[in-house]
């Protein structure tokens, strides 16, 4: 009983003198970003890390490998998109204005409105041309927000094929 | 392995056709938002109808090929973009369905314009 004391004694002491594991083990760790060349490099020496540390470090580069892949992601999302976002939103804008333009001047209507129904039909119907543009832009925006950035870009210019106001073309 | 495969998605096909009253509550708004804009999409295909008939009373059958394509273009525009925005929709939630549908008919009102244009001229 006392020898084993005095082994676990010994024990302690010669782990903190010769090799000073943890100050080692915390100076690699930064160091080398992948998790394998830490917990590879300290379970060379006797028995200092545990198999705890190890997975903790583990646990570490993992999280932070994650949070680098999500800022990536984000950061490029962020840079390339916003450009071609604010392009397509100002052609929309123009969109916009030509349709509003093309109400505006219509005094001439191809169908006769014969009844209150017809011209109500026909005032919706001319609201819903000027709001065609603004409600594609804002609809892709919100249902492609879990899509591909490619799939976003591909709806945005599809309505921007769609939407020519023609008649406005024609008129100017 | 392949009779294991194949043999769940069969029975699955047979029975993947349940009443309207075994449907989840989303499913049913989804259902409902299709119903509603499809009676939406209906009127201007009524109005688009009606129009021709009484170009056809007015000036007979001697119209144009671009009358034609006007008068068949502004009926046939909102069944297109209402067949369109059911398929974009089909695996997307009611609220979204609603938006889809809301886009293909104003879009519907678009090309009606387009077409007007065809015979109006510039505006």
């Amino acid at each position: 009983m006392t020898t084993s004391r005095d082994d676990d004694a010994l024990h302690w002491a010669g782990d903190d003198d010769p090799t000073l594991t943890p100050p080692i083990q915390a100076g690699t760790a930064p160091a080398a970003p992948s998790p394998a060349a830490t917990s590879a490099a300290p379970t060379a020496p006797a028995e200092a890390p545990t198999v705890l540390e190890q997975a903790e470090l583990a646990e570490d580069a993992e999280v932070e490998a994650e949070l680098a892949a999500a800022e990536k992601a984000s950061a490029q999302l962020s840079s390339a998109a916003l450009i071609t976002l604010g392009i397509l939103g100002g052609v929309y804008l123009l969109y916009t204005i030509g349709w509003a333009i093309v109400v505006a001047r219509t005094t001439v209507t191809f169908f006769p409105l014969d009844s209150l129904f017809l011209e109500v039909c026909f005032r919706i119907g001319q609201f819903l041309s000027i709001a065609a543009a603004p409600l594609w832009f804002v609809s892709t925006l919100l249902l492609t927000q879990r899509r591909t950035w490619r799939s976003r870009l591909g709806w945005l210019l599809l309505g921007v094929f769609v939407l020519v106001p023609w008649p406005f073309i024609q008129g100017a | 392995m392949t009779d294991n495969t194949t043999t769940p998605r069969n029975s699955a096909g047979t029975a993947a056709k349940p009443g309207f009253r075994e449907l989840s509550f989303s499913k049913k708004a989804g259902w409902g938002v299709a119903l509603l804009f499809a009676l939406i999409s209906a009127i201007w295909v009524w109005v688009g109808v009606a129009n021709l008939f009484e170009a056809i009373a007015t000036f007979g059958f001697a119209l144009s090929g671009v009358s034609w394509l006007v008068f068949i273009g502004s009926i046939a525009a909102p069944i297109v973009t209402y067949g369109l925005g059911f398929l974009v929709g089909w695996r997307l939630p009611a609220w979204a369905k609603a938006v889809v549908f809301l886009v293909a008919l104003a879009v519907a009102m678009v090309i009606k314009a387009d077409l007007e244009s065809l015979l109006l001229g510039g505006l």
